[in-house]
């Protein structure tokens, strides 16, 4: 997995970005066992610290869970993974909205072509 | 106590000012970017840290002592020139840290060499520029040392050894040492920086977080370092 | 420390004296061999061998000085300092280990001097037929006073004292030399010259507190007397040259 990290953001805020987005595809499975910050830092080429924080985030906002002796592992509870994905769809989904509000898209069309266009890909 | 203490340090050679009223504390636990152009005093504030340099005015303390022999038993210098004697193949260059630093840890030093690629029979004087360079690295870094001051590590070096330095650097950090990097190329070691610190002709004009300042500006530290230094 | 810091040390100046003493051994060989009993001795031969006799003891001679100053600017004040100066070491070892293996080496060209009188010598066959009058010697050895050996005894200190208080001295105008920012290698012959000025004036203000010492040696006591005095002297001059390379070290080191 590549790490890429862009300028003038936190790289904390990035990792954060980074860990869920690995959370909520699978990469790193429910209950999983995450790789030692150490090792993390290396593999993202970052400092340390900032990794360590970032994953106390993760831990504060319920992604991760540590066990005093043997390391962090991603949460096992249901409930929030699915919270995840919504969260993240519906991150995804304003985003997407906001930009075609932009060019003068209604909610009605934009419903309307949502289902054409999945049709297409499909 | 901090791990570094800089005390309103200036040094001069002859009329020029080299380093003017600086002045530092730095905590263990942290890697610190030391940047600044050419000229600006790195060089010469690392030197002085290691006793190289007599101050000319101010002091510095580590672990709360003046640089003596006591500081050097626990300070890791990767000097920005070959200071190693040339005759010398890499068996031996192990041999001789291994005979003078008691926190040289031996196996990492060869798994870093093997690593690598660098030859063990090879004398110093008939490795090329770069290997030169990384296999001093590889001897500062297989010490279990309290203080690095590493200057220019990534000067002269391929992407891939650059790389196999930073991660090098990040494996070897712990809680209680103190790693300071000087160098000009920012872009390249921003992201395992956790402080840093602009030298401009021998003044400190900013010591930040490097992620605050990333949250703060919108920038890079590489971009805000050119803007400071803008010619 | 010290023990480590010579351990790298003596080797670094044997590793390019050992070659030329091995080369003025084959060159006392070739000598030897061409003064030797060979019926066809040629004039030619003993000129040419003779005169690279002399030329490798002139290379010994030239590359010890050479290397005791290399060996000490270059590893404590050149490049090699910047490895050097930051071992856990204090000055006065790193100077110590210095002077240590250039006095060993010193000697050791002393008894290469030696070898290779013996071979040649051995190789000319001059030795041969030569009886070595054993019994006299041991006679002379037998009634050898005890003042006598203690007049021998301190001319062999004196000597050593000496050889290791003129290293000391060259160290010395190098590390004071090395003080100037720019134009240091003038600055230490500058500096040596200046040591030397200082030794001879130190030498006639002490022949003229103690005039009886040169002029008056008449009994082996005079002669104790005078060796005791010069091994005194020496070894403050030696001591002298010794704190002045300490002090710059510890107090104004400036590698640039």
């Amino acid at each position: 997995m590549e790490w890429n990290f862009r300028n003038g953001i936190p790289i904390y805020t990035q990792i954060i970005d980074e860990m869920t987005m690995r959370i909520a595809s699978g990469a790193y499975q429910s209950g999983e066992k995450l790789p030692s910050v150490r090792d993390l830092a290396m593999d993202a080429g970052v400092n340390p610290n900032t990794m360590q924080s970032a994953l106390a985030e993760l831990e504060r906002r319920g992604l991760v869970f540590s066990e005093r002796t043997s390391g962090r592992f991603v949460t096992k509870e249901d409930g929030v993974l699915k919270q995840l994905h919504e969260d993240l769809a519906k991150k995804y989904f304003e985003e997407l909205a906001e930009k075609l509000r932009k060019i003068g898209m209604t909610g009605e069309e934009i419903a309307g072509a949502v289902k054409r266009w999945l049709e297409d890909i499909r | 106590m901090a791990r570094i203490e800089i005390n309103n340090l200036t040094k001069e050679f002859g009329t020029l000012t080299a380093l003017d009223s600086v002045a530092l504390e730095l905590e263990k636990g942290q890697i610190v970017g030391l940047l600044g152009p050419n000229g600006s005093g790195k060089t010469t504030l690392i030197k002085i840290l290691n006793g190289l340099l007599t101050p000319t005015a101010g002091n510095v303390l580590i672990n709360g002592m003046e640089p003596g022999v006591e500081t050097k038993r626990v300070v890791a210098y990767l000097p920005d020139r070959n200071a190693l004697p040339d005759y010398m193949n890499t068996q031996q260059l192990i041999d001789l840290y291994q005979d003078f630093f008691t926190d040289f840890n031996r196996t990492k030093a060869e798994d870093m060499v093997l690593d690598l690629g660098i030859d063990m029979k090879q004398q110093m004087k008939r490795m090329s520029k770069g290997t030169k360079e990384k296999l001093q690295l590889c001897l500062v870094m297989a010490r279990e040392a309290d203080v690095y001051l590493l200057d220019e590590p990534i000067g002269g070096v391929d992407p891939a050894t650059r790389d196999y330095i930073l991660r090098t650097i990040i494996s070897n950090y712990n809680e209680d040492a103190v790693v300071i990097i000087s160098t000009h190329l920012i872009s390249d070691i921003e992201s395992v920086l956790d402080d840093v610190i602009f030298l401009k002709e021998g003044k400190v004009v900013l010591h930040r977080n490097a992620e605050d300042i990333r949250e703060e500006t919108g920038e890079s530290v590489d971009q805000l370092f050119r803007e400071v230094f803008r010619c | 420390m010290l023990g480590k810091l010579l351990k790298y040390e003596i080797p670094a100046l044997g590793r390019r004296l050992v070659p030329l003493f091995i080369g003025w051994c084959a060159t006392a060989v070739l000598l030897g061999l061409a003064v030797g009993p060979a019926q066809s001795k040629s004039e030619f031969m003993v000129v040419i061998t003779g005169l690279l006799y002399g030329a490798m003891a002139t290379a010994v001679l030239v590359m010890s000085v050479i290397l005791i100053i290399q060996r000490y600017s270059n590893s404590l004040l050149g490049d090699e300092a910047y490895f050097n100066q930051v071992l856990p070491v204090t000055v006065s070892e790193h100077i110590a280990s210095k002077g240590i293996s250039a006095l060993i080496w010193v000697l050791l060209s002393g008894v290469a001097m030696l070898v290779t009188g013996l071979l040649i010598a051995v190789f000319s066959g001059v030795l041969f037929g030569v009886d070595i009058p054993w019994a006299a010697i041991f006679r002379q050895i037998a009634s050898t006073t005890a003042g006598e050996w203690l007049a021998l005894l301190e001319f062999i200190i004196l000597s050593a004292f000496s050889i290791t208080k003129s290293i000391l001295a060259i160290y010395a105008a190098i590390t004071i030399g090395h003080q100037a920012q720019k134009h240091t290698t003038m600055a230490s012959i500058g500096a040596y010259i200046g040591l030397m000025v200082f030794e001879t004036t130190i030498g006639r203000i002490l022949v003229g507190l103690f005039p009886h010492l040169l002029s008056n040696i008449e009994s082996v006591m005079d002669l104790n007397g005078f060796f005791g005095g010069g091994i005194f002297v020496t070894a403050a001059l030696g001591a002298l040259y010794f704190f002045i390379c300490k002090y710059f070290m510890e107090n104004r080191l400036n590698l640039n």
